[in-house]
């Protein structure tokens, strides 16, 4: 049965709509694809990601919408968020390092809802559900290079640049009688600094110039682009670590009646051959003559390969391929015409169109009954509007 | 004596990758003072009349940022304005004033 009120669906899909779109955040241009499609890896998506440190729109970050299988007959826009995001919403303190270290556990749990619409946009039900990190060791908010160089090297920059600043301004500022001449120039003094250790610069050229002349000895710059680079290379390194998540979901029909449901568990490790096993139990309502329910298990495991990366920004993957084994089990409820067991050769190809716009292309050989299945997926992040509508 | 805080805030991180390090340089050849905080952190510093010289560096968690506020009995300055954030990789405040 189908609900009367054709306008019902549209109205839901409105609200979802405006409301992640309001909410969009800058996009996240370290574009790693290989955090957007999946739920588990969703959930890398944390203060790792933010841009800027803007607390106001931190939130933002966290919620996306999404389109999926755009080219079937049944459609769902989705709506995904943390716990933690919306904590955040109430309180934005909760950012400071003191209180986030305490958000763990809202950090690891997001929850998911789906509006589900058939091809003509009439409503065909609802979709819900929950995915912890039990274990989520490429947070890279949880960061922590003290036992390493970087450390080391950061404290010894330090240690130079305030021992010279301190005796060049007292020495050559500090006795100025002009104040403005003297003001002026102690706020160089304070940019320079800024500047020197700026991701983007590096350089001492915003130093008042007999100051340049003093620091250039001790190539100051070149440790902090050395500096720089280590801490780039460290952040990939930890995004490279294990995450290992659980999800259940249900999806009701039209009548509020469970139509199919999982609980799933993911683990990934690695990045540019990143280590992905995947187990699923699902269960499915149907109206077959023998039974009335499908219950099946689907376990693979296999690498994701960066094949193509971007020529100016070589932490930008464009294209990634996925081989992978498949094993399929159905307990319950198989098709007419189908095997209760599978194996599988799989292959992936995903392309990213822009940095928050992935088509994942998937092609599964059947290796006892040697039959090609393909499926085609697109998703994006609602980042992506916002981008272009401030580049407009 | 006169009293500054200084406030360090470190936001969108459990922890900075890298431990803060402050750098106080006054008048005299006794009030260098050094010391480093782990978090985000409140200090009063007690201090004689003078020309001071802040430093506070560090590394910011990936994606975040950290806001330094220096308040307190200060006559001239502080120079530049505070509060001052950054969110940069890396970052070095330098704060000048007078007490």
């Amino acid at each position: 049965m189908r609900y009367n009120n054709k306008w019902l669906p549209s109205l839901l899909l409105c609200v979802l709509f405006c409301c992640t779109a309001a909410a969009a955040a800058p996009a996240d241009s370290t574009g790693n694809g290989k955090t957007a499609d999946t739920s588990a890896k969703s959930l890398v998506r944390g203060a790792d990601d933010l841009k800027g440190g803007n607390t106001l729109d931190v939130l933002t970050d966290f919620f996306q919408l999404a389109a999926q299988d755009l080219a079937s007959s049944s459609k769902s826009f989705n709506f995904k968020s943390t716990l933690f995001a919306l904590k955040l919403k109430a309180d934005s303190s909760l950012n400071i390092d003191t209180l986030f270290r305490k958000q763990r556990l809202s950090r690891n749990l997001q929850f998911d809802i789906a509006v589900n619409v058939d091809q003509d946009f009439h409503l065909t039900g609802f979709t819900a559900g929950v995915t912890y990190a039990f274990i989520n060791n490429r947070d890279k908010a949880m960061a922590n290079f003290r036992s390493q160089a970087i450390a080391r090297n950061d404290e010894t920059l330090l240690n130079v640049l305030d021992s010279l600043t301190n005796v060049y301004s007292r020495q050559n500022i500090l006795t100025l009688q002009n104040v403005h001449a003297r003001d002026s120039l102690l706020g160089m003094m304070a940019k320079g600094a800024a500047v020197l250790r700026a991701s983007s610069n590096h350089t001492i050229d915003s130093f008042p110039k007999g100051f340049q002349a003093v620091l250039r000895p001790y190539k100051l710059d070149s440790l902090s682009k050395m500096i720089q680079t280590e801490y780039d290379s460290l952040m990939d390194d930890v995004g490279q670590r294990g995450l290992l998540t659980g999800s259940v979901y249900g999806s009701s029909n039209n009548l509020n009646q469970l139509k199919s449901g999982y609980a799933e568990v993911i683990y990934l490790k690695g990045k540019n051959v990143q280590a992905d096993i995947r187990g699923k139990l699902a269960y499915t309502d149907t109206v077959m003559p023998n039974t009335n329910y499908r219950l099946n298990c689907d376990v693979s495991g296999g690498a994701d390969i960066e094949i193509v990366h971007s020529k100016t920004d070589p932490h930008k993957s464009v294209m990634e391929i996925k081989p992978a084994l498949e094993y399929q089990k159905v307990f319950n409820g198989a098709y007419p015409g189908e095997k209760d067991e599978m194996f599988t050769f799989n292959a992936e190809v995903r392309l990213r169109i822009t940095n928050n716009l992935w088509i994942p292309l998937t092609v599964k050989y059947d290796v006892r009954n040697q039959n090609f299945l393909g499926f085609l997926n697109v998703s994006f992040n609602t980042g992506m509007f916002k981008k272009s509508l401030a580049s407009k | 004596m006169k009293s500054v805080t200084l406030t360090v805030n470190v936001y969108g991180g459990a922890l900075p990758p890298v431990p803060i390090k402050v750098y106080l340089d006054g008048p005299g050849d006794n009030d260098h003072q050094k010391f480093s905080k782990d978090s985000s952190f409140s200090y009063t510093f007690s201090l004689a009349p003078g020309n001071y010289q802040l430093m506070v560096g560090g590394q910011n968690p990936a994606g975040g940022s950290t806001t330094v506020i220096l308040a307190g009995d200060i006559s001239s300055g502080p120079i530049p304005t505070s509060p001052q954030s950054q969110n940069t990789a890396q970052y070095a405040f330098i704060f000048y004033f007078t007490v």
